[in-house]
């Protein structure tokens, strides 16, 4: 038998077998978290105000050209490495 | 076309396009919906990228959007749909050349985004496989949530990147010469978006199967990466993550 | 009716505040929230679902565009669909605007032409709208800051005339009234005496912001005494309805909000009491 089918003939038996358990735990107290803004949370659009039926209260100065320079945490990975090859 | 159609269509394209003359619509009015058009757009995705934000501080973030916005209209009425190909933008644009692994931390966020808003599928559940004969279990095609993707970077290790770099945090050196890695996002059981890192065989056998193709067929591909790649641990694993749909 | 929101004051539920109004439950008659920021699911929608159970919802619609020439987006309107038939809201409301031209958006609400043409093609994607979500909309009018230059209808007629086509109600936004009143001399007895009193819904309030010579309809600040005087006279004209305190950018404390809307609940409290006396 070919060893894909050998795999999938047990991991497939296994998770019948396992049923239900191997199913996602229910949150008990979900709603904890509203409001609590967490990394990986991306409740942007109505944080920032967007989607809001007004207009833009500030106004933005378009340089023309690109001229920033990062500076943020990156720096604290050193300089640009090379990919593996 | 009628007069009021070539109106609007005319309108859209000018607050798309600052450089077309104002003359049509009136200056200050278009002004103001030009403005409001450019700053939504950099807001929404300066919001979607928290740790983008992070690794190269307000300022480049900024310019990286507002160079993003000039060239990509918007093509929805929903501001959640904004910002999807910003990884592949940053991967093309010169001046970030030197920060080769932001794209995909950028494509990371994006797919923990749309894990945060999707549609809530129905589970699959095992039982479905107890109905079918075993033997027929290789011709399997499964599916996935929509909260549900995969992420890759050849080169480098992008899920220890945003783990170090997540607003709030300390953040702390990676190192980018570990290689290309993988990620899961899925939704977690408190509805926050979650991620896990993959193997490549893993990975493989995943976008194998999002592409449409058989249980088996995906296995074979994983295999090929790895000859001993397991499948029980990551199917389970797609389970309690809730990535399988019925 | 197109609503069955309580005709008492309510204030725009945004995300600085979902924790603290879970978890407080302040008193106020009613919450209102951005349709579109609920589409899909996860975690906004199931907060969302806590919040119906305990308040009347409004849900205010800021993406479809219905006076665009193009046809409503259907992947649009199906979130819509799914978003109402989850929540139940008391009301559900868009505006008369457009923002898009094929598939080019602006996500604003842009100013429409007030022509006959107009009005045939966009009756028809408010009927659609209303079609696809099963319940009447409520369509506000707009804050503008430039016009079509052939208008043959003013903007209280094209909304008078969409609602006897499709029957549809109204919100209206008192501060985009006065802020048309500033920018473009909007006829503002005029505009009021346009409007049918009964299919009217909802009001509005909101604080604006000067750029230049326009007053802009930012909802970032308190609301200005103009526009409470003109509320007063919206109250005298059509009598009391549900009415939202909107505040979207530099958003303040929650007590501020709830303050507004108390100066809300007042007038509406003595309205009310002259027309018992009527």
């Amino acid at each position: 038998m070919k060893a894909s089918r050998t795999l999938i003939a047990s991991a497939l038996g296994a998770v019948v077998a396992i049923g239900a358990a191997s199913l996602p735990a229910q949150a008990a107290e979900k709603e904890k978290c509203f409001g609590i803004a967490t990394a990986g949370k991306n409740d942007c659009a109505s944080a920032s105000g967007l989607h809001s039926c007004a207009g833009q209260a500030k106004t933005d100065h378009d340089p023309g050209d690109f001229k920033y320079v990062a500076k943020g945490s990156c720096q604290q990975m050193g300089g640009m490495l090379q990919p593996k090859k | 076309m009628s007069d009021w159609q070539r109106w609007q269509a005319g309108l859209i394209a000018a607050i798309h396009d600052p450089a077309l003359p104002d003359t049509a619509y009136g200056a200050d009015g278009l002004a103001v919906y030009r403005n409001n058009y450019r700053v939504g757009l950099i807001d929404t995705v300066k919001s979607l990228y928290p740790v983008i934000a992070q690794l190269v501080g307000d300022d480049f973030l900024t310019g990286l959007a507002r160079e993003y916005v000039r060239r990509t209209p918007s093509a929805s009425g929903n501001l959640h749909r904004y910002g999807e190909g910003f990884g592949n933008f940053v991967d093309g644009f010169e001046p970030a050349a030197d920060l080769p692994y932001l794209g995909g931390v950028a494509r990371l966020e994006w797919a923990l985004h749309r894990a945060y808003y999707a549609v809530d599928a129905t589970q699959f559940s095992p039982a479905t496989l107890a109905a079918i004969a075993p033997e027929s279990w290789g011709e399997l095609c499964l599916a996935f949530q929509p909260a549900c993707a995969l992420v890759r970077s050849a080169h480098w290790p992008i899920v220890a990147i945003w783990q170090a770099h997540r607003p709030g945090g300390a953040p702390s050196r990676v190192d980018l010469g570990s290689g290309g890695e993988n990620a899961l996002v899925y939704r977690q059981p408190d509805l926050e978006a979650g991620l896990l890192p993959l193997s490549d065989a893993d990975a493989a056998f995943i976008a194998a199967l999002m592409g449409g193709a058989t249980l088996e067929t995906a296995t074979d591909a994983a295999l090929t990466l790895d000859a001993d790649f397991d499948l029980q641990p990551l199917l389970v694993t797609l389970l309690q993550t809730g990535c399988l749909a019925a | 009716m197109t609503t069955t929101l309580p005709a008492a004051s309510g204030i725009g539920l945004r995300a600085p505040h979902y924790r603290q109004v879970l978890d407080s439950r302040p008193a106020i008659g009613w919450l209102e929230v951005h349709s579109e920021n609920f589409f899909d699911g996860g975690l906004p929608l199931a907060m969302l679902r806590r919040v119906a159970a305990d308040y009347p919802l409004s849900l205010h619609g800021v993406g479809l565009g219905l006076g665009s020439a193009s046809r409503p987006d259907p992947t649009h309107l199906a979130s819509l669909k799914r978003l109402v038939d989850a929540i139940e809201p008391a009301a559900v409301s868009e505006h008369l605007a457009f923002n898009h031209a094929g598939q080019r958006y602006a996500n604003d609400l842009l100013p429409i032409p007030y022509t006959r043409a107009a009005l045939d093609t966009i009756a028809a994607h408010v009927a659609e709208a209303q079609d696809a979500i099963g319940r009447p909309l409520l369509l506000e009018n707009l804050s503008s800051y430039l016009e079509y230059p052939a208008n043959e209808l003013t903007e209280a007629e094209f909304l008078a005339e969409l609602v006897s086509r499709t029957g549809c109600g109204l919100l209206l936004d008192v501060n985009n009234l006065y802020v048309n009143q500033q920018n473009l001399g909007t006829d503002v007895d005029a505009f009021l005496a346009a409007l049918p009193a009964e299919t009217i819904g909802e009001y509005h309030l909101a604080g604006y912001s000067q750029r230049g010579t326009l007053l802009i309809d930012t909802h970032s600040r308190p609301v200005h005494d103009a526009v409470w005087a003109l509320y007063d006279r919206v109250l005298a004209h059509f009598g009391p309805r549900p009415t939202l305190i909107e505040w979207d950018i530099d958003i303040p404390p929650l007590d501020t909000l709830l303050g507004e809307a108390a100066k809300a609940q007042r007038r509406l409290d003595a309205d009310a009491t002259r027309g018992d006396a009527r």
